[in-house]
């Protein structure tokens, strides 16, 4: 069983490596993959996504790269427990960084103001950080 | 590859020797219900020479050969698995002639063997007498003559993709007639044209098949006045070349 | 690894393949697009040695081509190219008496795949079948090089699935595959190349991940007019319509959507463009816009 559940969009038509490194990334940090746990082999996750083997060999060297996953030859990828929790931080506020910026642009491209924006941030933080209120 | 050529002679072989066999039982069944005709043709019959029959078979291997001759040509709509195997376009192409001049052999051999049996079997045996010799020269002749039909027919179509049957059915409407128009009334220079272009028709070079005059092609003459063995010499060379450029012209066309 | 260097086909006054070059290395799948005509079909007949190229050479795994080559290339033509009259078994019979690296025991599973009837005359199977039944031809020998030429033609979508997982799975064991199709749904995701033909001449190529983000778009709008891009106008191709602008970023979208925010623009969208598109644009001529 695959520790999460990947799927990339072809015809979403962001680059397939980066829609699933965003998706592996989003995994270590919300814990669905934690420090030490085994990725798929490049030829089982290309096999369950039917994606080009090359595909998911570019994501897992990005993600190397990164620092978010070690591979040990003859023994595959795992997540690093190594600074892993400081990697696992960088990638939750990399994928929220991103998705805030989106949300942000798209605002502004519906012609929403800069104080229309902060009230709606301003909500959002108070529904998903109740306890931050007090 | 040549797998495939073998199940297309078995499948001809085997239609023939079928058809054969019941030719053989068509003519012992009419022999029979007619005794007497039997005993009254008999005495015309004098002594002949089983030779001749050898002669006759030839057609067993000119049918197989003409119904074989077009099937490398028939390849062509499988290009895709023929051209894709790990072996010399030339090896595949004389694998298919190897198997093709086998099967003529056999199509040569069940005729013979049927007039062998219809022979024994209506008492006529008596009237024959087997001249060893001249069996050879009439086999390697008979043979020479159907390796020669099959491979003008296959270089005739070597580059006609798909009509490699029609050049074999075709094939005998030439031979056939191409021998009999030598005797045609026609002006000089059309009379050499034709007796040279004699020169490619296998019946011509068969000729007289047996020593009591029975010719083959039905009446045709040869224009060839050569004994057997050098006129089986010549087939043979003819075929050999036909069938050299044949093999030639299919590996180097292009699908 | 597939190398084509300068491959040419003229027949009489038509280039049918003009100066083709792609090189696809091991492990690889490429999708070969085009619209019917475009030379594929004559491309793959030159790769093969079926129809003679007029310049230009081909190398598989770093060797010309001879008969030996069939040895470890896999072949799927077109239309499927089968005996009628002969069985399934038979079919596989001609592979196992002709390729040394006939595996039987892969082609028994195959046919279990694909669910073909041994005993079935290849006249009498259905046209997925017949697809099906040349796929397995292509695939008993394992071979290391696979050139299939519209593969899923005529197969359900379950078999489509089957045969990606197959070509999927040749690739991670480290065959180099060049794939023609028209269904671009199923290249998009199994191949991480493409080569894109028109006109017999080959005009997009390369890494499919790279062209996508290579090809992805921004537009920006601004309030009342447009005003100066300055260097952006020089680096890449710019598109006015109004009070909009479209930048062509070349691959560094991201970076070009902050500098029209840098800008003042009020609103900054980032356009994928997916296969399908980059298709569509490089076999337009236009006529359909």
């Amino acid at each position: 069983m695959p520790p999460a559940f990947f799927s990339v969009d072809p015809h979403g038509g962001a680059p397939l490596y980066a829609q699933l490194t965003e998706q592996i990334k989003r995994a270590v940090a919300i814990g669905a993959l934690s420090a030490g746990e085994r990725l798929p082999t490049v030829k089982g996750l290309a096999h369950e996504l039917k994606l080009n083997p090359n595909t998911v060999a570019r994501v897992y060297r990005e993600l190397e790269r990164d620092g978010i996953i070690a591979t040990a030859p003859g023994r595959g990828s795992f997540v690093r427990e190594n600074g892993a929790v400081g990697e696992t931080r960088r990638a939750a506020t990399d994928v929220a960084t991103s998705a805030v910026g989106d949300a942000v642009r798209e605002a502004r491209s519906l012609g929403v103001t800069l104080n229309e924006v902060r009230a709606i941030v301003a909500e959002s933080i108070a529904r998903w950080y109740p306890e931050e209120q007090k | 590859m040549e797998y495939v050529e073998i199940l297309r002679a078995r499948r001809v072989l085997f239609w023939f020797g079928l058809s054969s066999l019941g030719c053989l039982a068509f003519t012992l069944m009419g022999i029979y219900w007619s005794h007497a005709h039997v005993n009254a043709g008999g005495s015309s019959f004098g002594s002949e020479n089983l030779s001749s029959l050898v002669g006759i078979a030839v057609f067993g291997g000119i049918i197989v050969a003409t119904a074989l001759a077009g099937n490398l040509n028939a390849e062509h709509t499988t290009t895709a698995i023929i051209w894709t195997r790990p072996r010399s376009r030339e090896a595949i192409a004389w694998r298919y002639v190897a198997v093709d001049l086998a099967a003529i052999l056999a199509g040569y051999a069940i005729v013979l063997a049927a007039i062998v049996v219809g022979v024994i079997a209506s008492g006529l045996m008596p009237h024959f007498h087997v001249d060893a010799a001249r069996s050879l020269t009439l086999f390697a002749l008979g043979m020479g003559g159907a390796a020669m039909w099959y491979g003008l027919v296959s270089v005739a179509a070597a580059r006609l993709e798909g009509h490699g049957a029609r050049v074999a059915a075709l094939s005998w409407a030439v031979f056939l007639i191409g021998g009999g128009v030598i005797a045609a009334p026609v002006p000089d220079l059309l009379h050499y044209v034709i007796v040279a272009l004699n020169y490619l028709n296998p019946l011509a070079w068969l000729g007289d098949l047996s020593s009591s005059g029975v010719h083959a092609g039905g009446g045709i003459h040869s224009v060839l006045h050569l004994d057997p063995w050098a006129r089986a010499l010549g087939a043979w060379a003819i075929a050999l070349v036909a069938i050299v450029a044949s093999t030639k012209l299919w590996s180097t066309r292009e699908a | 690894m597939i190398a084509i260097s300068g491959l040419t086909k003229r027949y009489r006054d038509v280039l049918a393949v003009d100066d083709v070059s792609l090189e696809i290395p091991a492990g690889s799948i490429c999708g070969l697009l085009g619209r019917n005509g475009a030379g594929k079909t004559t491309t793959f007949k030159c790769l093969l040695g079926f129809a003679r190229a007029d310049s230009g050479e081909v190398r598989f795994d770093g060797e010309p081509l001879t008969p030996q080559t069939f040895a470890t290339l896999g072949y799927v033509p077109e239309r499927p190219a089968l005996y009628g009259w002969m069985t399934v078994d038979q079919h596989l019979e001609i592979a196992r008496r002709s390729q040394p690296g006939h595996d039987a025991a892969r082609a028994k599973e195959l046919l279990a795949t694909f669910r073909l009837d041994g005993r079935k005359k290849a006249a009498r199977l259905s046209k997925g079948q017949q697809t099906a039944l040349a796929l397995i031809l292509a695939l008993t020998h394992h071979p290391s090089i696979l050139i299939l030429d519209e593969p899923a033609s005529g197969l359900d979508p379950v078999m489509q699935r089957v045969v990606l997982d197959i070509l999927i799975d040749a690739a991670t064991s480290g065959a180099t595959i060049l794939i023609s199709s028209h269904q671009i749904s199923q290249i998009d995701r199994a191949a991480d190349r493409v080569a894109i033909m028109r006109d017999g001449k080959i005009v997009v190529s390369g890494v499919l991940d790279d062209l996508r983000e290579a090809s992805r778009v921004v537009e920006a709008t601004f309030d009342k007019i447009i005003p100066d891009l300055g260097a952006m106008e020089a680096e890449m191709r710019v598109e006015r319509a109004g009070t909009s602008v479209r930048a062509h970023a070349n691959g560094r979208a991201d970076a070009v959507a902050a500098r029209f925010g840098a800008l003042g623009a009020t609103g900054v969208r980032v356009l994928d463009r997916s296969l399908e598109d980059l298709f569509l644009d490089a076999v337009d001529d236009g006529e359909n816009r």
